[in-house]
């Protein structure tokens, strides 16, 4: 009884913290499902669970995608979220229920991490107020309840443990490098693209905070410069099985179609004003010029108190937080100006922007350094001040006052996982985004849904049984005159393996369609599809598995060294 | 810790009589019905993200109508904040909103009255300020929550005044700051009518405390109320100049028919339900009540005893609330008519009897010094008092027409939700229209010239959007009231747009094609500007009271 009493008082805030952000996804626990832009999470977790259920792990070929030819969504879609949402829907809830609850968790997990890193910086309060202010920030209702960027939100939830355990490294704490390394490794194979644009951030931020180290020790400095990069290189050997193929294999797919015509970055600056003072609620797209049914504002409070702050620790004296706010605010308005079109410089010249698409994406980098740079607030009042406690409980009210109608889809639909997976509804999940993903052997998008069996193009023969799994399929073929060609429902894409017996046979992919075409001889014979590794695949396997090998090697070595 | 909540456990326990209709389903009939909508808009408002709330979509017939812009905003804020944590119904909500403003008062008026008159005295004061028979018809007959709030912070405000007066300190500066934030933003007549009684009372006190030190803090934490209430107090100064303001001093609202009686203030005790008309004989209720104005011959005798006995402050106190008690009473009655002819602005008050709930405020307030005499069975006198005052007047608090089937759906729904719609159309009717629609909006924008259809026709509070498909050019006009500033938006670029008819709403032109159009519902300069204080004021506020902490805790080390 004392224990808990205990644990509540020292951890009161933390408790409070997770009771205040309930409203944030209160609206999401319920039976049913809410409209999104990406309306494919529900779909993409179906054919994750296909995988897992399959023994195809890592995931990467989904056989219903691309009007039922399948496609290699996971070799190049950052596939983190939808493992955790998987493991959820192992648990036993529905594939509706266990996308909301992936939001849901990553609700929770960013205010958990903003926690941890504020606290780190600011003291408990300053880490209270950073997550509450995280987890209520505009833009993250966007990403969940207009977007529904499952890809971002899990951004969102690991960018905090990614600093907070490099603060940890440099306060010497050597099993932090492992925090770093999986942090790391989470936040790429969440949202990549995420994962390299902070990079540039991070540098700073480590500079920053070596600083003073560096002063102090140079040896030191070495050592935990060292283990930084020890930290980054582990966490990019974990995310290898996907940050490889991804990269080294992106000109497989259709992958221009991503950075033109309405997603060509062009499009989608925001002006100032949206940027700073916008309120309006919406959920529309984002559109050219400054009118988009989108909220694409980083919220007043959000950029406001930060400079409050600062000027407030400047003014009593607190020398080295007001460094740290500092820095944080200039990063928020670099991302902010990054939004803006005067930065059309920077996406012009840098080649991987474009990859960004919407460049109020760095909304979301505004938004993690504003929140954690406001938690600095804390610092102006004394610990156990009544008026800071007053005010405190002032922002907390003003905070759900101002955000939490935001936190609402559009209109809850009362739908279930049958319905989504049935009749047209599966037929538009089957087809929406085609080009994504489409591999470069099909010219364009197929006409008509795949045929559930092989078909002859020509010759004649008969199909007389067969089975298929996410990357596999085998039949029972009777070929009736002959010569016969024989067309599979898959498209084609490296490495896919056709056997005859255990002879493996050409494959022919080379019209418009692109599927999977073989030549066959006469007479009855067993048809094995396989879509094996490319090396880099093999390669890359390889490097996650003996980066995660390390893990155990590293926790014992560590008890050695005590 | 006990003792200093206890006296509040009696006040709330003595609200719970006069709020008991407040409680439980149900609503009833007042002649401010506007109350649904307005919480109602207030929420579409904060759905769109229309903060500051200014543009109430489906009023004036659905044409929108600029309500907040000009209208009590702060009680209905509050009920938003009320629904966003409880999920309370919408009736429900009103009712609370009510009951709020009921328990505030007798809060506010038991700390005023505390400071002077002691516990006791702070009871007295506040069981007679709720069970005021204005009190009552302000409530349960005309619905009137602005006004019933507007009574409930000015007790805090001359607390907050006179602490701040005698102490001068950044906390007290803090909580005037706010009352007069909370003030100013809920009811603009009756911030009009307690301004020169509020400014005489902060002014007796510095002369009669010769603090002289304190004006500077009153000084900075009234520029900063002001400040903190500018988003709303601006424009709706500022603004009078884009509505029709004659409808709010005319007919009606005329005050020459509203005086009231000497016997209609002190002996009829009949309560009624109709509304105000000329002469004495409404059928509506304006006592100042029993046992009220009894007792303030008891106060009278009180204060000569004090002044005899050289207790200078309390005489004085006593017969000045005692006299300003008179003053505003007489402001009610007819032969103040001179006044009311002479004195600037005091025509927007429209209603001559509003001055009875100041009135009662000071009756009350005096009142409450019988609670500071030393005498025996003082304890059973004032519970005796208390209570023939809830029995004299508990019949009052309760509403007319009362339903507890009533739902939200019927409020918003049909008949009544027209009802709603078209009441207060006048009120700030843009100058613009040169007539008030007759009738409800049309249901989707009319092509008026030239040759098109119009489809998916959405209108919210702070815009809307529908789908052009134009044969030739044509001139539309959309259901939605202009004013100062929508915007018309064709295919992602902003055009000029016009005012079409009798009723002033938005028309545009568009060429032969297919178009997007979409409204926005922008920011005049006033308003960019009044925003901006608002949240600068804030931020000083904030700043200055961190800094005066540390100040205090260097101090102290």
């Amino acid at each position: 009884m004392t224990k808990i009493k205990i644990f509540f008082k020292k951890n009161f805030l933390f408790v409070l913290l997770l009771i205040l952000i309930i409203p944030t996804f209160q609206a999401l626990i319920r039976p049913g499902y809410f409209p999104m832009h990406d309306d494919m999470q529900a779909m993409r977790l179906l054919q994750m669970d296909k995988c897992v259920k399959d023994r195809q792990i890592p995931c990467r070929w989904v056989p219903d995608m691309g009007f039922g030819y399948g496609y290699p969504q996971f070799n190049y879609y950052a596939p983190l979220p939808y493992y955790i949402m998987e493991i959820i829907h192992l648990l036993g809830f529905g594939f509706l229920d266990s996308v909301k609850a992936g939001f849901i968790l990553s609700m929770i997990t960013g205010a958990m991490g903003m926690y941890l890193l504020g606290s780190s910086l600011w003291g408990k309060a300053g880490g209270f107020i950073s997550a509450l202010i995280y987890t209520y920030a505009p833009y993250r209702a966007v990403d969940v309840f207009v977007r529904g960027a499952m890809g971002e939100v899990w951004a969102f939830a690991l960018l905090p443990f990614v600093f907070w355990s490099v603060g940890k490294v440099f306060k010497g704490k050597k099993i932090s490098v492992l925090y770093l390394a999986l942090s790391f490794s989470a936040l790429l194979t969440s949202h990549n693209i995420s994962a390299i644009l902070i990079i540039p951030f991070l540098l700073a931020w480590i500079l920053l905070i070596s600083f003073r180290n560096f002063k102090e020790s140079p040896t030191q400095f070495m050592q935990r410069i060292y283990r930084i990069s020890i930290g980054f290189v582990w966490g990019i050997g974990i995310a290898s099985f996907f940050i490889l193929p991804a990269w080294f294999e992106k000109n497989l797919v259709h992958v221009e179609t991503l950075l033109s015509g309405y997603f060509n970055y062009i499009n989608h600056f925001v002006s100032l004003n949206q940027l700073l003072f916008q309120t309006q609620w919406g959920y529309g797209t984002s559109e050219v010029g400054p009118y988009d049914d989108l909220l694409l504002s980083v919220g007043l409070i959000l950029w406001v108190l930060p400079l409050i702050s600062l000027v407030l620790n400047l003014y009593l004296k607190k020398k080295p937080s007001s460094l740290f706010v500092f820095l944080l605010i200039l990063f928020g308005w670099f991302s902010l100006f990054m939004a803006h079109s005067k930065s059309s410089f920077f996406w012009n010249n840098i080649k991987i922007l474009s990859f960004v698409q919407f460049p109020w994406r760095f909304l979301l980098f505004s938004t993690f350094f504003f929140s954690l740079a406001a938690g600095s607030i804390a610092l102006a009042f004394k610990k156990g001040n009544k008026l800071g406690g007053v005010w405190m409980s002032f922002l907390i009210i003003l905070l759900f006052f101002l955000y939490r109608n935001y936190f609402i889809p559009r209109i809850w639909i009362n739908t279930t996982d049958q319905e989504k997976f049935s009749g047209e509804s599966w037929q538009r999940q089957q087809t929406i985004s085609i080009f994504d993903y489409l591999p470069v052997y099909a010219k364009m998008p197929p006409a008509a849904k795949a045929s559930d069996e092989p078909v002859f193009i020509s010759g004649e023969g008969d199909i007389k049984s067969g089975q298929g799994g996410s990357n596999w399929q085998n039949w029972e073929v009777e070929v009736l005159t002959e010569k016969a060609t024989l067309q599979f429902g898959i498209f084609y894409f490296p490495l896919w393996t056709v056997r005859v017996g255990d002879k493996l046979i050409p494959i022919n992919y080379d019209d418009d369609l692109g599927a999977i075409k073989v030549d066959l001889n006469r007479g009855g014979q067993k048809v094995m599809l396989r879509l094996t590794n490319t090396p880099v695949r093999s390669f890359s396997n390889i490097v996650t598995l003996v980066s995660i090998f390390f893990i155990p090697i590293f926790l014992r070595k560590k008890e050695l060294i005590k | 810790m006990i003792r200093k909540i206890y006296p509040f456990i009696i006040i709330f326990i003595i609200c719970i009589p006069a709020s008991w209709y407040l409680f439980g389903r149900g609503y009833f009939n007042m002649h401010d019905d506007l109350q649904v909508m307005r919480v109602y808009e207030m929420e579409r408002c904060f759905s769109d993200g229309q903060i500051p709330c200014r543009w109430s979509p489906d009023m004036a017939y659905g044409y929108g109508q600029a309500m907040f812009n000009y209208y009590s905003a702060f009680p209905y804020y509050l009920g938003q904040f009320v629904r966003m944590v409880t999920g309370l119904s919408i009736l429900a909500t009103v009712k609370t909103l009510f009951f709020i403003s009921l328990v505030g008062s007798a809060f506010g008026m038991y700390i005023l009255a505390k400071e002077f008159w002691g516990k006791m005295g702070g009871i007295l004061a506040s069981a007679l300020y709720i069970y005021t028979p204005y009190h009552a018809l302000d409530i349960f007959v005309r619905g009137a929550l602005s006004e019933s709030f507007s009574l409930a912070i000015l007790p805090f405000l001359w607390f907050y005044l006179y602490t701040l007066v005698k102490n001068p300190s950044v906390k007290s500066a803090l909580l005037t700051s706010i009352s007069l934030f909370f003030l100013l933003t809920t009811h603009n007549i009756s911030s009009m009518i307690y301004a020169p009684f509020t400014l005489i009372w902060t002014t007796f006190w510095i002369i009669y405390l010769k603090n002289w030190k304190s004006i500077k803090y009153v000084f900075i934490s009234g520029i900063l109320g002001v400040g903190l209430s500018s988003f709303f107090l601006i424009p709706a100064i500022f603004e009078q100049s884009l509505i029709n303001v004659q409808y709010l001093t005319s007919e009606y609202s005329d005050f020459h028919a509203h005086f009231v009686s000497l016997k209609q203030l002190f002996v009829e005790r009949k309560w009624g339900y109709g509304p105000s008309i000329f002469g004495p004989y409404d059928d509506l209720s304006f006592q100042v009540g029993w046992p009220h104005w009894f007792l303030g011959f008891l106060v009278i005798g009180l204060s000569i005893y004090w002044w005899v006995k050289k207790r200078n402050k309390e005489a004085i106190l006593s017969i000045s609330l005692i006299s300003l008690f008179l003053l505003t009473t007489f402001l009610a009655h007819q032969r103040s008519l001179f006044l009311w002819e002479s004195l600037p602005l005091i025509k927007f008050v429209q209603f001559p009897w509003r001055f009875l709930g100041l009135s009662m405020f000071f009756l009350s307030f005096a009142l409450g010094a019988m609670g500071n005499v030393r005498f025996t069975l003082k304890t059973l006198f004032v519970y005796l008092i208390l209570g023939i005052t809830i029995v004299l007047n508990i019949s009052y608090f309760k509403p007319f027409n009362f339903s507890r089937k009533v739902k939200d759906e019927d409020k918003l729904m049909g008949e009544a939700w027209e009802l709603q719609q078209k009441a207060a159309i006048l009120d700030y009717l843009p100058k613009t229209a040169d007539i008030a629609p007759p009738a409800s909006a049309f249901d989707t924008p009319k092509v008026i010239s030239g040759e098109g259809v119009i489809e998916n026709f959405t209108n919210d509070s702070n815009r809307f959007s529908f789908d052009a498909d134009i044969f030739s050019l044509s001139e539309v006009v959309v259901p939605v009231m202009y004013f100062p500033n929508w915007i018309v938006i064709v295919d992602n670029q902003k055009v000029t747009s016009g005012i079409n008819g009798a009723h002033g709403v938005i028309s545009l032109e568009l060429p032969v094609g297919k178009h997007i159009v979409r409204g926005r519902f922008t920011n005049t300069l006033v308003r960019t500007v009044a925003n901006s204080v608002s949240v600068l004021s804030l931020i000083i506020l904030f700043s200055v009271s961190a800094v005066s902490e540390n100040k205090k805790y260097d101090e102290k080390k």
